[in-house]
């Protein structure tokens, strides 16, 4: 069966299902909304712009890739990325911008195939075994709401999504050493892309410190080759940084000099509420410094809580959900269309816990609020921020996912299949 | 094979579409500049924070004798009266009455008149003519505008969430001694393009200026009042529901 022949069966198999249908003409409407909401209010404000921008320069100009006074809003990425937006560049920015949403659109079925592919493979064995449920919640994926924003800013969270989760898979399906370096490799350049994943590196190592024995267990070779085929992409970007000493100086002012007071935005991350509210009051502080220590409790907490698990099967989606959840809780922007790089995995979480886990509970009620009312919380925060400049609502369901996961990482193995 | 090609035609025109709508809706969108002020508007603005000690050691002792900057201290208030608005194809102009920094409950009669324009053909601007550094009002869609403008290395436009003008000027930048020391200035403006808040930091990130529009919004407090509630309601309920379950 030819694969054409294969994608309408499973379409018309699909069409079938009432929330399929629903899910389908929500998702084409926030489609076309985006590309009208462009052209009417978006088009002198958008993240596209400078993603078009940013292909031209790595063209024509590469020497001033990180002159910010090209771009509308800071261009900030590893020099690679800009690769990806070449062929746009070549276009007309609004041609471009069409044509860049309906790569989205692909982007999302084939985002879609590969976590239904990964559900399969992790599913706790007393849940359902029909794709009833499966297929619902690719569905309430397919219908979240941060797919607007992500569209209308022509944002790039969809391929790192893509990655993400296609890593995932061959991690998980192929054992093998090679297999491991491909799954590395392809995570690396969602990295190069937007470092979204960035923080998830050290959750590839192969670690598990077991607290009855007393043992540390290390997997050093399929550990190290995971580290090699994450770092490979990211360290090509040192030869342009070598043959442009100007990317590099650009490069380091954009991401880590920025001591300077910024001013407040809606991000839900915990650094960007503390610097909200030092702004607010008039508390002298350095956003840095707030980040670095974010990254150090948060993210040390993530990792300690990780090596100490109690189980090992399917660990990894477990380390990818840390990872993703300490770079949102503490990078200075974290907004509403980057909460699709985290909901396919809480969706994944949802599929591994056992069917009738206590801690399901949680993780699906953050699964539903980053999906349908983080969104409009913001709207919320534009009508309060004279008064009150935090949009904590997010913070507090990310906590409550890291907390959720990190009970089950801590709870003994008898209890990981009775209670969950 | 007559059918394929059909669907293959079909999808190739169905592209075509797509960019010829959205080429010409490109092509007739082009920005309307506007004025969000109106006649007879009265703006007033509040000083929260004024270090003057500081400031004099910053930009000298006379920085507070003419300009925006007039009689400022803390707690003091400045007001606009909006005489005039004028906007073409080419400018954009208020005119208005000033009542500069007092702690007066009543304002009395004003002490000056002025005027802020824009001309569209020409975006390269300079504020330095301001001793904020940065202009009080703008035209609308304020973010949309700010973009626009071509200014030099010292200002960065932040129009994401909150229209923004972020401001780092170095000491001896804009003439021997002045400013003495870095200077750093974020400001905000609402969505009439007034200014809403304007702080300005020294070293160590320290505010010596705090000024912010004396107006909140009639939706603020509700809204607030409305969010604590509904978030209240909706944990109680959670909290209820497990119990419930707890003791089923």
């Amino acid at each position: 069966m030819n694969f054409k022949l294969k994608f309408v069966n499973r379409a018309k198999e699909l069409y079938k299902y009432k929330i399929f249908k629903y899910a389908l003409i929500l998702h084409s409407f926030y489609f076309i909304l985006s590309i009208v909401l462009y052209f009417t209010f978006y088009k002198e404000k958008n993240d596209f712009i400078i993603f078009y921008n940013v292909g031209n320069i790595f063209l024509n100009n590469i020497e001033n890739l990180y002159n910010q006074t090209y771009y509308l809003w800071d261009f900030r990425y590893f020099p690679l990325s800009a690769l990806f937006f070449i062929p746009f560049s070549l276009l007309n920015i609004d041609s471009a911008f069409i044509i860049f949403n309906i790569f989205n659109l692909f982007l999302n079925i084939l985002i879609c195939n590969y976590l239904y592919k990964v559900i399969i493979l992790v599913r706790n064995e007393d849940h359902e075994k029909s794709d009833k449920r499966v297929i619902l919640y690719l569905c309430i994926y397919l219908m979240g709401l941060p797919h607007v924003l992500n569209y209308i800013y022509g944002q790039i969270n969809l391929y790192i999504t893509f990655f993400i989760v296609l890593s995932l898979y061959i991690f998980l399906k192929y054992k093998d050493l090679k297999w491991q370096f491909v799954a590395s490799l392809i995570l690396g350049i969602s990295i190069i892309i937007k470092p979204t994943a960035f923080l998830l590196i050290p959750f590839l190592i192969i670690i598990n410190f077991n607290l009855e024995k007393k043992k540390l267990n290390v997997e050093f070779l399929r550990s190290l080759i995971r580290l090699v085929g994450v770092l490979v992409p990211i360290l090509l970007n040192f030869i342009l940084f070598i043959l442009y000493p100007t990317l590099w100086e650009g490069f380091l002012e954009t991401n880590f000099t920025g001591s300077n007071p910024v001013a407040l935005n809606f991000s839900f991350s915990i650094t960007k509420l503390i610097t909200n509210f030092c702004y607010f009051f008039n508390i002298p502080f350095n956003q840095l410094i707030f980040f670095l220590g974010g990254i150090t409790i948060i993210g040390g907490l993530g990792f300690i809580i990780f090596i100490i698990r109690r189980f090992e099967k399917n660990s990894l989606i477990y380390g990818y959900a840390f990872g993703i959840l300490i770079m949102l809780l503490t990078y200075f922007d974290s907004w509403d269309h980057h909460l699709l790089n985290l909901t396919p995995i809480l969706i994944l979480i949802i599929f591994n816990l056992p069917r009738h886990s206590k801690i399901t509970e949680p993780i699906k009620l953050s699964l539903v609020f980053f999906n349908f009312f983080d969104l409009a919380l913001i709207g919320i925060w534009y009508l309060i921020y004279p008064l009150f400049p935090y949009n904590f609502e997010a913070t507090f369901f990310l906590i409550l996912a890291f907390y959720s996961i990190s009970k089950y990482c801590l709870i003994k193995l008898n209890q990981n299949s009775e209670d969950g | 094979m007559a059918k394929k090609l059909k669907k293959k035609i079909q999808l190739f025109y169905t592209i075509l579409l797509f960019l010829l709508i959205g080429n010409i809706i490109s092509s007739v969108n082009a920005i309307d500049y506007g004025i969000g002020v109106h006649q007879d508007q009265e703006i007033i603005w509040k000083c929260n924070v004024c270090n003057q000690m500081e400031m004099d050691l910053i930009f000298g002792s006379n920085w507070k004798d003419s300009d925006i900057f007039k009689n400022l201290s803390i707690g003091k208030r400045m007001k606009w009266k909006i005489n005039n608005v004028e906007i073409n194809q080419s400018i954009s102009k208020i005119s208005f009455s000033i009542w500069h920094w007092t702690s007066e409950e009543i304002w009395g009669t004003k002490d000056n008149d002025s005027e802020i324009m824009y001309t569209f053909d020409s975006m390269v601007t300079n504020f330095t003519m301001y001793k904020s550094l940065v202009p009080l009002w703008f035209p609308i869609p304020v973010g949309e505008f700010m973009g626009n403008l071509v200014l030099n290395e010292w200002y960065d436009v932040d129009n994401r969430v909150l229209p923004t003008l972020n401001v780092e000027i170095e000491s001896n930048a804009i003439s021997l001694g002045f400013p003495l020391k870095k200077i750093k200035i974020i400001a905000i403006y609402n969505d009439q393009g007034i200014l809403n808040s304007y702080k300005l930091y020294t070293t160590g990130n320290i505010v010596i200026i705090d000024i912010s529009l004396d107006f909140l919004p009639i939706y603020v407090v509700p809204t607030l009042i409305g969010l604590i509630f509904g978030l209240s309601i909706s944990l109680g309920l959670f909290i209820y529901k497990k119990r419930r379950s707890i003791s089923k």
